[in-house]
C-alpha cells in the first residue's frame, strides 16, 4: 500500500488529500459481487466532467466497466458492488426443468448497458447452432441457470 | 407403462450432478444409501471434488431427479464452511469454521479470523447481508468472542 504523506494543498473544498483515496491505490483492488463472487480486479479508473464514472474490471482477457453507481464498498483490499454482474453468467450450465444439461451460455441478448437481459444463448458445442431461450423461462440465473420448462 | 416411467435406478442417479436451489453444482453423486432393515432411500452421497470432504444428502434436501441432475430444494449448511468471511466494504476477516442452523435456516455462523493467533467469533444471522460464494456482513455487524 501507498505510504500517504503530508502535502500542501490549494482547493476550494475542504479535507485533508493525504487522508483521500489514491487513483493508484485502487489499481489492482480486487472487485467482489454482491454475492461475494470475484468478478476480477480493477485495471482503470474512467472519469466523466472531472468525476469518477467508473472502474474497469479485468479477468483473465475480458474487460468489463462497471458505473461507479454500483460501488457500494470500498476497503483496503477489495470493492464490492451492490450487483452480480449479468455478463457473468456467459459460461455457465443451462438446465431444463427436467435437469436435462442443455449446454453452456455462449451469448447474452441484453437491454442496452443495463445489468439485465432479455435472452440467454446456450449452445451445447462451440460450432453447433445455439438455441435463443427468453429470460421469462428462466427459474434462476445464479451459478448456473435453471429453466421453468423442458426443451426437446 | 405410466408408473413403469416414474420408476428410476440407481444408474439414473450415480454419476449425476447435484445442483441446489442457486443452481451451484455441488459435486457428482457417488453412493446412495438404502436403510437395511425398512429398505427405503435414505439419501445420496455427493463427492464434491478434491480436497473436500463428501456430503450426505438426505431425500428430503431432494427436489426431483432429473435426466442429467439432481435438483436439491435446500441449500446445504455444510457448503457454508470454509467460505471467505467479508465486511460490507470488502475487507476478508477471516473463514467460516461452522454454522449453526434450526430447520436448515443458519442462526449464526463461527468465523475462525485472520492471522495465527486469530481467534474465533460468533456472528449472528441478523448481521449477515450474503451468503453466497462468500460470506458478506452488514455495515454495523458484532462478534462475538468464543472462549476456547
Amino acid at each position: 500500500m501507498l505510504k500517504k504523506r503530508r502535502m500542501n494543498s490549494i482547493s476550494t473544498k475542504p479535507g485533508d488529500p493525504g487522508a483521500m483515496d489514491s487513483f493508484r491505490s485502487w489499481i489492482g483492488k480486487k472487485v467482489i459481487s454482491k454475492s461475494g463472487d470475484f468478478i476480477g480486479k480493477v485495471h482503470d479508473i474512467r472519469f466523466s466532467k472531472k468525476s469518477i464514472s467508473g472502474i474497469v474490471v479485468m479477468k483473465n482477457i475480458s474487460s468489463l466497466f462497471i458505473g461507479q453507481e454500483f460501488i457500494s464498498g470500498v476497503s483496503n483490499e477489495a470493492v464490492v458492488l451492490s450487483i452480480d454482474p449479468v455478463t457473468m453468467l456467459v459460461g455457465k450450465k443451462v438446465f431444463d426443468s427436467d435437469g436435462k444439461d442443455m449446454g453452456k451460455v455462449s451469448r447474452l441478448v441484453r437491454k442496452g448497458n443495463s445489468n439485465s437481459f432479455e435472452a440467454v444463448v446456450v449452445k451445447r458445442k462451440v460450432y453447433s447452432k445455439g438455441i435463443k431461450i427468453p429470460k421469462s423461462d428462466v427459474e434462476v440465473s445464479k451459478k448456473s441457470i435453471i429453466l421453468k420448462k423442458s426443451y426437446e | 407403462m405410466d408408473s413403469k416411467n416414474k420408476i428410476i435406478t440407481s444408474d439414473d442417479i450415480l454419476g449425476k450432478e447435484a445442483v441446489d436451489p442457486e443452481g451451484e453444482i455441488l459435486g457428482i453423486v457417488t453412493k446412495v444409501h438404502i436403510h437395511k432393515e425398512t429398505k427405503k432411500l435414505l439419501g445420496m452421497t455427493v463427492d464434491q471434488g478434491f480436497m473436500k470432504p463428501e456430503l450426505f444428502i438426505g431425500l428430503h434436501y431432494v427436489k426431483n431427479f432429473g435426466v442429467d441432475a439432481v435438483f436439491l430444494n435446500k441449500v446445504p449448511t455444510d457448503k457454508f464452511r470454509g467460505l471467505d468471511v467479508l465486511t460490507s466494504k470488502g475487507e476478508v476477516i477471516g473463514k467460516v469454521k461452522s454454522v449453526r442452523a434450526k430447520r436448515h435456516r443458519v442462526q449464526e455462523i463461527v468465523v475462525a479470523k485472520r492471522g495465527v493467533l486469530g481467534k474465533d467469533y460468533a456472528v449472528a444471522a441478523s448481521d449477515i447481508d450474503v451468503i453466497s460464494s462468500s460470506v458478506i456482513l452488514k455495515p454495523n455487524y458484532r462478534l462475538k468472542e468464543i472462549e476456547k
